[in-house]
Protein backbone atom coordinates (compact mmCIF):
# COMPACT_ATOMS: atom_id res chain seq x y z
CA UNK A 1 0.00 0.00 0.00
CA UNK A 2 3.19 2.44 1.10
CA UNK A 3 4.67 1.40 -2.31
CA UNK A 4 1.75 2.14 -4.39
CA UNK A 5 1.40 6.08 -2.32
CA UNK A 6 4.86 6.40 -3.57
CA UNK A 7 4.15 5.96 -6.61
CA UNK A 8 1.18 7.75 -7.30
CA UNK A 9 3.16 10.96 -5.25
CA UNK A 10 5.72 10.53 -7.63
CA UNK A 11 3.29 10.27 -10.83
CA UNK A 12 1.81 13.65 -9.51
CA UNK A 13 5.05 15.19 -8.68
CA UNK A 14 5.97 14.43 -12.10
CA UNK A 15 3.30 16.01 -13.42
CA UNK A 16 3.07 19.25 -11.18
CA UNK A 17 6.57 19.01 -12.33
CA UNK A 18 6.34 19.06 -15.96
CA UNK A 19 3.84 21.88 -15.81
CA UNK A 20 5.88 24.09 -13.75
CA UNK A 21 8.90 23.56 -15.90
CA UNK A 22 7.21 24.07 -19.05
CA UNK A 23 5.53 27.35 -17.98
CA UNK A 24 8.78 28.27 -16.90
CA UNK A 25 10.85 27.44 -20.03
CA UNK A 26 7.55 28.99 -21.92
CA UNK A 27 7.75 32.07 -19.76
CA UNK A 28 12.02 32.10 -19.95
CA UNK A 29 11.24 32.02 -24.12
CA UNK A 30 9.29 34.93 -24.11
CA UNK A 31 10.94 37.07 -21.83
CA UNK A 32 14.19 36.44 -23.77
CA UNK A 33 12.69 37.60 -26.99
CA UNK A 34 9.95 39.70 -26.35
CA UNK A 35 10.70 41.94 -23.62
CA UNK A 36 14.79 42.83 -24.06
CA UNK A 37 14.52 45.43 -26.24
CA UNK A 38 16.74 44.74 -28.74
CA UNK A 39 20.27 46.86 -29.52
CA UNK A 40 18.47 48.61 -31.91
CA UNK A 41 15.81 49.56 -30.02
CA UNK A 42 17.99 50.83 -27.18
CA UNK A 43 19.61 52.93 -29.30
CA UNK A 44 16.87 54.65 -30.87
CA UNK A 45 15.18 55.34 -27.30
CA UNK A 46 18.65 56.43 -25.94
CA UNK A 47 20.81 59.47 -26.14
CA UNK A 48 19.18 62.30 -28.19
CA UNK A 49 21.28 65.35 -27.37
CA UNK A 50 24.80 65.27 -26.06
CA UNK A 51 26.68 68.39 -24.53
CA UNK A 52 30.26 68.22 -22.72
CA UNK A 53 29.24 70.64 -19.87
CA UNK A 54 33.11 72.54 -19.86
CA UNK A 55 34.22 70.72 -16.78
CA UNK A 56 35.25 67.33 -19.19
CA UNK A 57 31.60 65.55 -18.09
CA UNK A 58 29.37 65.21 -20.80
CA UNK A 59 25.66 65.68 -19.72
CA UNK A 60 22.49 63.84 -21.96
CA UNK A 61 19.06 64.89 -22.37
CA UNK A 62 16.39 62.60 -23.69
CA UNK A 63 13.67 62.84 -25.68
CA UNK A 64 11.35 59.96 -26.13
CA UNK A 65 9.23 61.23 -28.35
CA UNK A 66 11.97 62.09 -31.32
CA UNK A 67 12.37 58.34 -30.59
CA UNK A 68 12.07 56.59 -34.16
CA UNK A 69 9.15 54.96 -35.25
CA UNK A 70 10.88 52.80 -37.05
CA UNK A 71 11.89 49.88 -34.45
CA UNK A 72 10.67 46.34 -33.96
CA UNK A 73 6.77 46.06 -33.14
CA UNK A 74 5.74 44.09 -29.62
CA UNK A 75 3.63 42.09 -31.67
CA UNK A 76 6.05 40.39 -34.10
CA UNK A 77 8.18 38.31 -31.71
CA UNK A 78 4.86 36.74 -29.76
CA UNK A 79 4.07 35.26 -33.10
CA UNK A 80 7.15 33.33 -33.34
CA UNK A 81 7.00 32.34 -29.41
CA UNK A 82 3.76 31.17 -30.09
CA UNK A 83 5.89 28.18 -32.02
CA UNK A 84 8.02 27.36 -29.82
CA UNK A 85 5.83 27.66 -26.69
CA UNK A 86 3.73 24.54 -28.63
CA UNK A 87 6.35 22.95 -29.32
CA UNK A 88 7.99 22.51 -25.90
CA UNK A 89 4.68 22.04 -24.49
CA UNK A 90 4.25 19.16 -26.55
CA UNK A 91 7.57 17.96 -25.61
CA UNK A 92 6.90 18.00 -22.12
CA UNK A 93 3.62 16.43 -22.40
CA UNK A 94 4.76 13.99 -24.40
CA UNK A 95 7.61 13.27 -21.97
CA UNK A 96 4.84 13.52 -18.89
CA UNK A 97 2.29 11.51 -20.25
CA UNK A 98 4.82 8.37 -20.77
CA UNK A 99 6.17 8.66 -17.20
CA UNK A 100 2.92 8.60 -15.78
CA UNK A 101 1.93 4.99 -17.80
CA UNK A 102 5.16 3.92 -17.60
CA UNK A 103 4.43 4.04 -13.47
CA UNK A 104 1.21 2.96 -14.20
CA UNK A 105 1.92 0.21 -15.88
CA UNK A 106 5.04 -1.45 -14.06
CA UNK A 107 2.50 -0.78 -10.79
CA UNK A 108 0.26 -3.49 -12.21
CA UNK A 109 3.31 -5.60 -13.82
CA UNK A 110 5.16 -5.91 -10.82
CA UNK A 111 2.82 -5.42 -8.35
CA UNK A 112 3.93 -6.64 -4.51
CA UNK A 113 7.57 -7.56 -5.28
CA UNK A 114 8.96 -5.78 -2.30
CA UNK A 115 11.58 -7.29 0.16
CA UNK A 116 10.62 -10.47 1.12
CA UNK A 117 12.83 -10.71 4.58
CA UNK A 118 12.73 -8.47 7.04
CA UNK A 119 16.79 -8.65 7.46
CA UNK A 120 16.90 -5.16 9.84
CA UNK A 121 14.73 -7.16 12.02
CA UNK A 122 15.29 -10.78 12.18
CA UNK A 123 18.90 -10.44 10.85
CA UNK A 124 21.50 -8.98 13.88
CA UNK A 125 25.01 -8.49 13.18
CA UNK A 126 27.84 -7.79 16.06
CA UNK A 127 30.60 -6.17 14.73
CA UNK A 128 33.81 -7.58 15.79
CA UNK A 129 36.00 -5.43 13.46
CA UNK A 130 35.45 -2.00 12.19
CA UNK A 131 37.54 0.01 10.20
CA UNK A 132 38.02 3.29 8.28
CA UNK A 133 41.00 4.42 6.70
CA UNK A 134 42.04 7.29 4.65
CA UNK A 135 44.35 6.28 1.94
CA UNK A 136 43.65 9.22 -0.53
CA UNK A 137 42.92 12.81 -0.83
CA UNK A 138 42.22 13.81 -4.42
CA UNK A 139 41.80 17.63 -4.58
CA UNK A 140 41.36 18.75 -8.26
CA UNK A 141 40.66 22.83 -9.19
CA UNK A 142 38.07 24.03 -12.17
CA UNK A 143 38.63 27.94 -13.62
CA UNK A 144 35.56 29.48 -13.63
CA UNK A 145 35.13 31.74 -16.15
CA UNK A 146 33.00 35.49 -15.27
CA UNK A 147 31.63 37.59 -17.81
CA UNK A 148 32.98 40.96 -16.65
CA UNK A 149 31.39 42.35 -20.12
CA UNK A 150 28.23 44.37 -18.79
CA UNK A 151 26.78 44.94 -22.29
CA UNK B 1 -3.48 -43.95 -0.62
CA UNK B 2 -4.48 -43.22 2.92
CA UNK B 3 -6.06 -40.68 3.88
CA UNK B 4 -7.47 -38.80 7.27
CA UNK B 5 -10.45 -36.46 8.32
CA UNK B 6 -10.74 -35.27 11.11
CA UNK B 7 -14.11 -35.41 12.87
CA UNK B 8 -16.61 -33.94 14.98
CA UNK B 9 -16.57 -35.96 18.37
CA UNK B 10 -20.74 -35.04 18.57
CA UNK B 11 -22.14 -35.96 15.42
CA UNK B 12 -18.87 -37.47 13.27
CA UNK B 13 -19.53 -34.44 10.83
CA UNK B 14 -16.04 -33.12 9.39
CA UNK B 15 -14.18 -30.91 11.45
CA UNK B 16 -12.47 -27.73 10.14
CA UNK B 17 -10.11 -24.74 11.41
CA UNK B 18 -11.34 -21.62 11.87
CA UNK B 19 -9.37 -18.63 10.96
CA UNK B 20 -11.47 -16.43 12.90
CA UNK B 21 -12.53 -18.15 15.99
CA UNK B 22 -8.81 -19.81 16.12
CA UNK B 23 -10.50 -22.51 17.12
CA UNK B 24 -11.63 -26.12 15.23
CA UNK B 25 -15.39 -26.41 14.52
CA UNK B 26 -18.00 -28.47 12.90
CA UNK B 27 -20.42 -26.44 10.80
CA UNK B 28 -23.09 -28.67 11.34
CA UNK B 29 -23.68 -28.87 14.88
CA UNK B 30 -21.30 -25.78 15.87
CA UNK B 31 -19.04 -27.23 18.02
CA UNK B 32 -16.00 -25.86 18.81
CA UNK B 33 -12.21 -27.57 19.64
CA UNK B 34 -9.36 -26.14 21.06
CA UNK B 35 -5.53 -27.80 19.66
CA UNK B 36 -5.40 -29.15 23.18
CA UNK B 37 -9.20 -30.47 22.78
CA UNK B 38 -8.21 -32.15 19.76
CA UNK B 39 -4.62 -33.27 20.70
CA UNK B 40 -6.43 -35.23 23.79
CA UNK B 41 -8.90 -37.55 21.51
CA UNK B 42 -6.34 -37.80 18.15
CA UNK B 43 -3.06 -37.52 19.25
CA UNK B 44 -2.89 -41.03 19.19
CA UNK B 45 -3.48 -41.37 15.54
CA UNK B 46 -1.72 -38.59 14.78
CA UNK B 47 1.56 -39.90 16.12
CA UNK B 48 1.11 -42.65 14.34
CA UNK B 49 0.69 -41.48 11.29
CA UNK B 50 3.92 -39.47 11.64
CA UNK B 51 5.50 -42.80 12.78
CA UNK B 52 4.26 -44.13 9.28
CA UNK B 53 7.05 -44.04 6.51
CA UNK B 54 5.59 -42.38 3.27
CA UNK B 55 4.60 -44.68 0.45
CA UNK B 56 5.43 -44.94 -2.73
CA UNK B 57 3.19 -42.84 -4.60
CA UNK B 58 3.99 -44.78 -7.99
CA UNK B 59 0.69 -45.92 -9.84
CA UNK B 60 1.71 -49.83 -10.88
CA UNK B 61 2.08 -50.01 -14.84
CA UNK B 62 -0.56 -52.59 -14.81
CA UNK B 63 -3.25 -50.54 -13.49
CA UNK B 64 -2.70 -47.51 -16.35
CA UNK B 65 -4.57 -47.77 -19.34
CA UNK B 66 -2.60 -47.33 -22.78
CA UNK B 67 -2.09 -43.70 -23.65
CA UNK B 68 -2.29 -42.34 -19.99
CA UNK B 69 1.13 -43.08 -18.98
CA UNK B 70 1.85 -39.50 -18.47
CA UNK B 71 -1.55 -38.41 -16.92
CA UNK B 72 -1.02 -41.13 -14.30
CA UNK B 73 2.84 -40.62 -13.71
CA UNK B 74 1.96 -37.31 -12.70
CA UNK B 75 -1.84 -37.74 -10.11
CA UNK B 76 -2.20 -40.12 -7.53
CA UNK B 77 -5.59 -41.87 -6.41
CA UNK B 78 -6.99 -41.38 -2.63
CA UNK B 79 -10.65 -42.79 -1.34
CA UNK B 80 -12.97 -40.56 0.51
CA UNK B 81 -13.31 -41.60 4.08
CA UNK B 82 -16.37 -40.12 4.44
CA UNK B 83 -18.56 -41.21 0.95
CA UNK B 84 -15.91 -43.62 -0.63
CA UNK B 85 -15.37 -42.07 -3.71
CA UNK B 86 -12.14 -42.27 -5.60
CA UNK B 87 -10.62 -39.04 -6.27
CA UNK B 88 -7.34 -37.60 -8.53
CA UNK B 89 -4.85 -35.12 -7.24
CA UNK B 90 -1.45 -34.26 -8.42
CA UNK B 91 1.61 -35.51 -6.76
CA UNK B 92 1.79 -32.56 -4.24
CA UNK B 93 -1.49 -31.90 -3.04
CA UNK B 94 -1.66 -32.71 0.75
CA UNK B 95 -4.90 -31.74 1.77
CA UNK B 96 -7.92 -30.71 -0.19
CA UNK B 97 -11.67 -31.24 -0.60
CA UNK B 98 -13.32 -34.35 -1.74
CA UNK B 99 -15.20 -32.83 -5.47
CA UNK B 100 -17.96 -35.29 -4.15
CA UNK B 101 -18.88 -34.81 -1.02
CA UNK B 102 -17.10 -31.60 -0.52
CA UNK B 103 -15.49 -32.78 2.66
CA UNK B 104 -11.55 -32.23 3.64
CA UNK B 105 -9.67 -34.92 3.10
CA UNK B 106 -5.63 -34.54 4.60
CA UNK B 107 -3.38 -37.26 3.16
CA UNK B 108 -1.73 -38.27 5.57
CA UNK B 109 1.07 -40.26 3.64
CA UNK B 110 2.47 -37.15 2.11
CA UNK B 111 3.13 -35.60 5.60
CA UNK B 112 4.57 -38.13 7.83
CA UNK B 113 8.04 -39.87 8.13
CA UNK B 114 10.91 -37.06 6.12
CA UNK B 115 8.03 -34.99 4.66
CA UNK B 116 6.42 -34.35 8.55
CA UNK B 117 6.27 -30.24 8.76
CA UNK B 118 7.97 -29.28 11.76
CA UNK B 119 5.84 -25.94 12.71
CA UNK B 120 2.67 -24.10 10.42
CA UNK B 121 1.05 -20.50 10.95
CA UNK B 122 -2.40 -21.07 10.90
CA UNK B 123 -4.66 -18.42 8.61
CA UNK B 124 -5.53 -15.23 10.65
CA UNK B 125 -7.91 -14.36 8.45
CA UNK B 126 -11.27 -16.21 6.85
CA UNK B 127 -11.90 -15.92 3.33
CA UNK B 128 -14.74 -13.64 3.63
CA UNK B 129 -11.73 -10.89 5.22
CA UNK B 130 -9.43 -12.13 2.54
CA UNK B 131 -12.21 -11.12 0.12
CA UNK B 132 -13.11 -7.91 1.78
CA UNK B 133 -9.25 -7.02 1.78
CA UNK B 134 -8.86 -7.69 -2.09
CA UNK B 135 -11.61 -5.50 -2.95
CA UNK B 136 -10.30 -2.90 -0.46
CA UNK B 137 -7.37 -3.24 -2.81
CA UNK B 138 -8.44 -3.27 -6.22
CA UNK B 139 -10.47 0.36 -4.85
CA UNK B 140 -7.29 2.24 -5.16
CA UNK B 141 -6.58 0.30 -8.45
CA UNK B 142 -8.52 2.18 -11.69
CA UNK B 143 -7.09 0.73 -14.07
CA UNK B 144 -8.21 -3.34 -13.48
CA UNK B 145 -10.82 -4.83 -16.13
CA UNK B 146 -14.45 -4.78 -13.87
CA UNK B 147 -14.52 -8.72 -14.28
CA UNK B 148 -11.59 -9.27 -12.44
CA UNK B 149 -13.11 -7.86 -9.51
CA UNK B 150 -16.81 -9.10 -9.59
CA UNK B 151 -17.40 -11.67 -7.45
CA UNK B 152 -18.20 -14.51 -9.76
CA UNK B 153 -14.15 -14.34 -9.80
CA UNK B 154 -13.32 -13.74 -6.07
CA UNK B 155 -14.89 -17.18 -5.33
CA UNK B 156 -11.88 -18.62 -7.04
CA UNK B 157 -10.15 -17.35 -3.70
CA UNK B 158 -8.71 -20.27 -1.94
CA UNK B 159 -7.00 -21.00 1.22
CA UNK B 160 -3.88 -23.15 0.69
CA UNK B 161 -0.93 -24.04 2.74
CA UNK B 162 2.67 -24.22 1.12
CA UNK B 163 5.31 -25.76 2.14
CA UNK B 164 8.68 -23.77 3.15
CA UNK B 165 11.89 -24.31 4.36
CA UNK B 166 12.78 -21.81 7.52
CA UNK B 167 16.49 -21.34 7.99
CA UNK B 168 18.60 -20.14 11.00
CA UNK B 169 22.00 -19.91 9.87
CA UNK B 170 25.11 -17.81 11.69
CA UNK B 171 27.19 -16.42 9.45
CA UNK B 172 30.68 -14.99 10.23
CA UNK B 173 31.62 -12.66 7.04
CA UNK B 174 34.10 -9.45 6.29
CA UNK B 175 33.48 -7.26 3.61
CA UNK B 176 35.82 -4.70 2.19
CA UNK B 177 34.55 -1.44 0.11
CA UNK B 178 35.73 1.75 -0.96
CA UNK B 179 33.71 4.39 0.17
CA UNK B 180 34.60 8.58 -0.94
CA UNK B 181 33.44 11.87 0.61
CA UNK B 182 33.60 14.72 -1.59
CA UNK B 183 33.69 18.55 -0.84
CA UNK B 184 33.29 21.39 -2.60
CA UNK B 185 34.50 25.18 -1.89
CA UNK B 186 35.31 27.80 -4.17
CA UNK B 187 38.09 30.65 -3.75
CA UNK B 188 38.46 33.82 -6.28
CA UNK B 189 38.02 32.34 -9.50
CA UNK B 190 38.69 28.69 -8.71
CA UNK B 191 35.99 25.71 -7.35
CA UNK B 192 38.37 23.57 -5.52
CA UNK B 193 37.03 19.67 -5.06
CA UNK B 194 38.41 17.67 -2.92
CA UNK B 195 37.78 13.82 -2.59
CA UNK B 196 38.60 11.58 0.37
CA UNK B 197 38.99 7.77 -0.29
CA UNK B 198 38.44 4.85 2.41
CA UNK B 199 39.12 1.83 2.60
CA UNK B 200 36.40 0.41 4.63
CA UNK B 201 36.10 -3.25 6.67
CA UNK B 202 33.51 -4.62 8.21
CA UNK B 203 33.77 -8.09 9.91
CA UNK B 204 30.98 -10.09 12.45
CA UNK B 205 28.57 -12.02 12.83
CA UNK B 206 25.01 -11.96 11.04
CA UNK B 207 22.49 -14.08 13.14
CA UNK B 208 19.51 -14.96 10.31
CA UNK B 209 16.57 -16.10 12.07
CA UNK B 210 13.44 -17.89 9.74
CA UNK B 211 14.85 -17.10 6.21
CA UNK B 212 11.99 -18.68 4.06
CA UNK B 213 12.59 -20.22 1.07
CA UNK B 214 10.10 -21.64 -0.96
CA UNK B 215 9.85 -25.60 -0.89
CA UNK B 216 7.83 -26.10 -3.87
CA UNK B 217 9.21 -25.59 -7.51
CA UNK B 218 6.52 -24.46 -10.68
CA UNK B 219 4.72 -21.87 -11.48
CA UNK B 220 3.71 -20.96 -8.13
CA UNK B 221 7.31 -20.22 -6.52
CA UNK B 222 7.24 -16.71 -7.43
CA UNK B 223 4.51 -15.75 -5.89
CA UNK B 224 5.68 -17.96 -2.40
CA UNK B 225 8.65 -15.72 -2.76
CA UNK B 226 6.95 -12.72 -2.54
CA UNK B 227 3.90 -13.02 0.14
CA UNK B 228 6.36 -12.94 2.50
CA UNK B 229 7.45 -11.83 5.20
CA UNK B 230 5.38 -14.03 7.79
CA UNK B 231 5.61 -13.07 11.31
CA UNK B 232 7.71 -15.84 13.26
CA UNK B 233 5.56 -15.14 16.39
CA UNK B 234 2.22 -17.05 15.27
CA UNK B 235 4.62 -20.89 14.28
CA UNK B 236 2.92 -23.36 15.92
CA UNK B 237 3.88 -26.99 16.46
CA UNK B 238 2.41 -28.94 13.38
CA UNK B 239 -0.65 -30.89 13.35
CA UNK B 240 -2.71 -32.22 10.64
CA UNK B 241 -5.43 -30.65 11.99
CA UNK B 242 -4.56 -27.22 10.99
CA UNK B 243 -5.01 -28.22 7.11
CA UNK B 244 -8.66 -29.67 7.68
CA UNK B 245 -10.79 -27.43 5.73
CA UNK B 246 -8.12 -25.66 3.37
CA UNK B 247 -5.66 -26.84 0.59
CA UNK B 248 -2.12 -27.76 1.23
CA UNK B 249 1.25 -28.35 -1.23
CA UNK B 250 4.08 -30.77 0.06
CA UNK B 251 7.52 -29.75 -0.71
CA UNK B 252 9.28 -31.18 -3.60
CA UNK B 253 12.02 -30.06 -3.13
CA UNK B 254 15.07 -31.40 -0.48
CA UNK B 255 17.80 -29.17 1.35
CA UNK B 256 20.46 -29.99 -1.24
CA UNK B 257 17.98 -28.82 -4.33
CA UNK B 258 17.74 -25.61 -2.45
CA UNK B 259 21.13 -25.25 -0.90
CA UNK B 260 22.96 -23.07 -4.02
CA UNK B 261 20.00 -21.08 -3.70
CA UNK B 262 19.59 -20.18 0.01
CA UNK B 263 23.58 -19.12 0.17
CA UNK B 264 23.83 -17.16 -2.46
CA UNK B 265 20.51 -15.45 -1.23
CA UNK B 266 22.06 -15.24 2.34
CA UNK B 267 25.25 -13.88 1.21
CA UNK B 268 23.17 -10.58 -0.48
CA UNK B 269 21.74 -10.17 2.40
CA UNK B 270 25.31 -10.45 4.51
CA UNK B 271 26.43 -8.00 1.88
CA UNK B 272 23.11 -5.09 2.14
CA UNK B 273 23.92 -6.17 6.35
CA UNK B 274 27.23 -4.98 6.50
CA UNK B 275 26.84 -1.90 4.23
CA UNK B 276 24.12 -0.64 5.88
CA UNK B 277 26.51 -0.21 8.56
CA UNK B 278 28.91 2.38 6.41
CA UNK B 279 27.63 5.66 7.12
CA UNK B 280 28.59 9.51 6.55
CA UNK B 281 29.81 8.79 3.00
CA UNK B 282 28.79 10.30 -0.66
CA UNK B 283 29.27 6.99 -2.35
CA UNK B 284 30.22 3.33 -1.14
CA UNK B 285 31.21 0.27 -3.38
CA UNK B 286 31.88 -3.07 -2.54
CA UNK B 287 35.27 -4.47 -3.59
CA UNK B 288 35.00 -8.02 -1.71
CA UNK B 289 32.58 -9.60 0.76
CA UNK B 290 33.31 -13.19 2.21
CA UNK B 291 30.57 -15.24 4.18
CA UNK B 292 31.12 -18.41 5.55
CA UNK B 293 28.63 -20.92 7.68
CA UNK B 294 29.17 -21.16 11.30
CA UNK B 295 25.75 -23.10 11.95
CA UNK B 296 23.13 -23.92 10.11
CA UNK B 297 19.18 -25.46 11.34
CA UNK B 298 16.37 -26.01 8.18
CA UNK B 299 13.18 -26.75 9.34
CA UNK B 300 10.20 -27.65 7.36
CA UNK B 301 7.43 -25.06 7.25
CA UNK B 302 3.60 -24.23 6.29
CA UNK B 303 2.74 -21.31 5.58
CA UNK B 304 -0.75 -19.88 4.69
CA UNK B 305 -1.63 -18.42 1.28
CA UNK B 306 -5.12 -17.33 -0.40
CA UNK B 307 -4.53 -17.62 -3.73
CA UNK B 308 -6.46 -16.69 -6.92
CA UNK B 309 -6.46 -17.76 -10.40
CA UNK B 310 -7.79 -15.42 -13.08
CA UNK B 311 -7.80 -15.57 -16.68
CA UNK B 312 -8.08 -12.09 -18.47
CA UNK B 313 -7.80 -12.26 -22.28
CA UNK B 314 -6.22 -15.53 -22.58
CA UNK B 315 -3.58 -15.11 -20.36
CA UNK B 316 -3.94 -16.62 -16.43
CA UNK B 317 -3.22 -14.24 -13.36
CA UNK B 318 -2.23 -15.26 -10.23
CA UNK B 319 -2.59 -13.37 -7.36
CA UNK B 320 -1.25 -14.26 -3.66
CA UNK B 321 -2.02 -13.21 -0.88
CA UNK B 322 -0.44 -13.67 2.85
CA UNK B 323 -2.63 -15.75 5.27
CA UNK B 324 -1.50 -14.10 7.89
CA UNK B 325 -0.32 -10.64 7.58
CA UNK B 326 -2.88 -10.02 3.90
CA UNK B 327 0.65 -8.86 2.11
CA UNK B 328 -0.36 -9.08 -1.58
CA UNK B 329 1.62 -9.91 -4.83
CA UNK B 330 0.71 -10.52 -8.21
CA UNK B 331 0.38 -8.87 -11.45
CA UNK B 332 -2.51 -7.70 -12.08
CA UNK B 333 -4.38 -7.59 -15.39
CA UNK B 334 -4.73 -3.87 -16.92
CA UNK B 335 -7.24 -2.47 -18.95
CA UNK B 336 -5.54 -1.26 -21.88
CA UNK B 337 -8.37 0.51 -23.21
CA UNK B 338 -8.66 2.64 -19.93
CA UNK B 339 -5.11 3.58 -19.85
CA UNK B 340 -5.19 4.22 -23.34
CA UNK B 341 -8.07 6.56 -22.77
CA UNK B 342 -6.17 8.18 -19.52
CA UNK B 343 -3.24 8.59 -21.68
CA UNK B 344 -4.95 10.74 -24.16
CA UNK B 345 -6.91 13.19 -21.31
CA UNK B 346 -3.75 13.30 -19.38
CA UNK B 347 -1.79 14.44 -22.29
CA UNK B 348 -4.26 17.06 -23.73
CA UNK B 349 -4.79 18.26 -20.30
CA UNK B 350 -0.59 18.74 -20.24
CA UNK B 351 -0.57 20.41 -22.97
CA UNK B 352 -2.92 22.74 -22.49
CA UNK B 353 -1.77 23.47 -18.87
CA UNK B 354 1.36 23.85 -20.57
CA UNK B 355 1.02 26.48 -23.19
CA UNK B 356 -1.66 28.29 -20.97
CA UNK B 357 1.35 28.93 -18.29
CA UNK B 358 3.63 29.95 -20.97
CA UNK B 359 0.94 31.98 -22.12
CA UNK B 360 0.37 33.83 -18.52
CA UNK B 361 3.37 34.28 -17.74
CA UNK B 362 4.16 35.93 -20.49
Amino acid sequence: MKKNCIKRTAAVIAAALTIFCCGISASAESIDIAEVPAASEVNNYAVVYGYDDHDGNYDYNYNNDKAPATGKSKSEPEKKNWLKIILIALGVSIVGTGLTVYFIYRGYKYNGMTEPYEYKDKAPLELSDREDVLIDVQVTTRHIERNNNNN
Amino acid sequence: METVSYKCLNCEAPLQYSAKKLKFYCEYCRSEYTEEELKKHFGQMDAELNNNQPVSEETQADDVPEGFEDFASGTVMYTCQSCGAEVITDKTTAATFCIYCHNPVVISNRLTGAFKPDKVIPFKFTGEDAENKFFEFCQNKHFLPKAFISTAELNKIRGVYYPYWMIDSKKDGCLYATAKKVRRWTQGDTEYTETKIFRCKRAGLISFKDFPHPALRGEHSKALKYVNPYNSQDFRGFTMAYLSGFLAEKRDTERSDVQGEVDQALQEYSKKIYLDTITGYDSVMVDSVNVKTMDEHWQYAMMPVWMMNFNYEGKDYLYAMNGQTGKNYGELPLDKKKLALFGVILFVALLLLSILGGFFLL
